[in-house]
């Protein structure tokens, strides 16, 4: 393995580490707890099928909550390395600012994977007690909230290196909203032409989130084709490529002070 | 080793606000082998330089030329050093062998040398007890002594230490000057910087002093003593009746018959005749010699 893989590779599993070990993880089992007890309580107030509700609920808060953990991290990622100057200690090593940037958003989403997996599991076990049978796009949406959640950690980590961490909050919040009405807007404004184009130029810069919204298929069971599966998993994985780069080109030459 | 050329750094506090240098023009050498102090008063540009060394911030003029011994590139010659930051932080919830394992290995050392090093410097640094603690447990010097072993891991031929006595009790503070001069013994350079004069005389053979951004002295510091060590010299006598004191004496200190003088060298033998028949008694003698400290105050104010 190379010096520069190894890097990413040591900053990543103690960035994991340190998290795992913080408070946030704690949260993240008694919030698991609370998940189940609101699907539990929603699904009391439907007659016939408490286990749609249950997966509906379920699928929808684990979504919010990982895009929240994901902007809380990715917005103490380096202001709080900086505050608190643990980032001059790692980077007097011999390392390159790209690798810890690296390092630090790979162990980030191994936290968020494991969140996502963790209440993943808690919300099909309370499906599957509700008396729900098994279709793969459950798994598909789990899988796309993890990714939903990535961008948002990238765009939230972009946003801190070049603002402050409140308006860099309000931002990634604006980005995540905007990133879900993308589709709507576009059907809103196809009659005019003009507004059209503008406004399909501007959301090359936003996230198209309702891309990864699969929910209303999987509650209705519908099938999707594996093109558009794939396609969407694609797209998202382009865009917080692009991010990462941009935000790379950034930390760069950031001065850290 | 080292070569400042020509560092300037400007900054801003906002976009309105009117920029100002936190460093000007600062040039000088660190050589090999060198144990020097950083000197400067809270706010002089020490730590501004030292973030500029280790490319933290740009200069907005000049530039650092490393030894081509330390290597051709960043990574190479980042190996080769090792920076304890002022007041340091670390991730509280690793503990603190934790931290250190991943200080060493991202400095590349291989894990038997990694445990050996830790082994070694923790209890020369009386720290093993606390290594199985969580960071976050830890005390301002205990954190000291943990940034300075994970400085010392992967054995480095050029320390830049940022404060690294501050927070320490006296003992520690003693354990730690010991280090540095054994390290120095050893053929490692140091760039020591810290606002306590006292810490830097002892321990340090050259010294550079920045006030306001600006190299009031760079060189060494037993010339710059000698340089300074006055031509007058202090007797600190005992006279019970010293009632009229000779005209070549001056008083500088008096507690009952105690009596601290100055006085010319050329007048010595006769102060000490007319004590001793007046029933007095020499307490001691010596030249005056100024501290650093008084020193760099007196260059300072002429400036």
């Amino acid at each position: 393995m190379s010096q520069y893989l190894r890097s990413i590779f040591y900053i990543s599993k103690y960035t994991f580490l340190e998290i795992l070990k913080s408070k946030i993880m704690m949260n993240v089992v008694l919030f698991g707890a609370f998940l189940i007890f609101l699907c539990l309580v929603a699904s009391e107030f439907t007659y016939g099928v408490p286990q749609k509700v249950a997966l509906d609920i379920g699928l929808g808060i684990l979504s919010i909550a990982s895009v929240g953990i994901s902007i809380f991290m990715g917005v103490n990622l380096l202001a709080k390395e900086i505050e608190t100057r643990t980032i001059y200690m790692i980077l007097s090593r011999p390392i390159r600012r790209s690798a810890f940037l690296f390092g630090k958003l790979i162990g980030m989403a191994q936290i968020l994977l494991l969140n996502i997996c963790l209440w993943g599991i808690l919300v099909l076990f309370t499906y599957y007690f509700l008396g729900g049978s098994f279709q793969s796009l459950i798994i598909w949406s789990i899988f796309f909230s993890f990714l939903e959640a990535l961008i948002i950690l990238c765009i939230v980590t972009l946003f801190s290196l070049i603002t402050n961490p409140t308006m860099s909050v309000i931002y990634s919040i604006c980005m995540f909203i905007v990133g879900h009405a993308t589709s709507e807007t576009l059907l809103l404004v196809k009659k005019s032409y003009l507004l059209s184009k503008t406004v399909k130029f501007i959301f090359i810069f936003f996230p198209n989130l309702s891309k990864l919204n699969i929910k209303q298929h999987v509650l209705y069971k519908q099938s999707m084709s594996m093109s558009y599966l794939l396609g969407s998993s694609g797209y998202a994985l382009i865009y917080i490529l692009i991010v990462i780069l941009i935000c790379i080109l950034i930390f760069r030459t950031k001065r850290l002070d | 080793m080292i070569t400042f050329k020509n560092i300037s750094r400007k900054f801003k506090n906002d976009f309105w606000s009117k920029s100002f240098y936190a460093l000007t023009d600062v040039s000088f050498t660190l050589s090999e082998g060198d144990l020097v102090g950083f000197l400067g008063a809270n706010g002089a540009g020490k730590t501004t330089l030292i973030k500029i060394l280790m490319e933290f911030i740009n200069p907005t003029d000049g530039k650092i030329i490393f030894d081509k011994k330390l290597g051709s590139n960043k990574q190479e010659i980042f190996s080769k050093l090792g920076h304890l930051p002022e007041r340091p932080y670390f991730y509280p919830y690793l503990t603190g062998l934790e931290f250190l394992t991943y200080m060493g290995q991202l400095a590349n050392v291989p894990s038997g040398e990694i445990k050996k090093q830790i082994s070694y410097w923790s209890s020369k640094v009386n720290i093993s007890h606390a290594l199985d603690r969580k960071v976050r447990s830890y005390s301002k010097g205990m954190l000291q002594r943990l940034g300075l072993i994970s400085t010392l891991i992967h054995k480095p031929q050029l320390l830049i230490l940022d404060e690294p006595l501050s927070g320490l009790d006296p003992i520690g503070r003693k354990e730690l000057k010991d280090i540095f001069l054994e390290l120095n013994s050893q053929g490692v350079t140091i760039f020591l910087s810290s606002h306590i004069v006292a810490d830097i005389e002892q321990i340090c053979n050259k010294a550079v002093v920045l006030q306001k951004g600006r190299i009031l002295y760079e060189g060494d510091i037993q010339s710059l003593l000698k340089k300074h060590i006055k031509s007058k010299l202090l007797l600190e006598l005992q006279m019970p009746s010293f009632n009229d004191p000779p005209a070549y004496i001056n008083i500088i200190h008096r507690q009952n018959d105690t009596y601290i003088v100055e006085v010319d060298p050329k007048d010595k033998n006769q102060l000490i005749n007319e004590t001793l028949s007046n029933n007095g008694e020499i307490l001691s003698l010596n030249y005056q010699s100024p501290s650093l400290e008084q020193i760099i105050y007196e260059i300072g104010i002429k400036l």
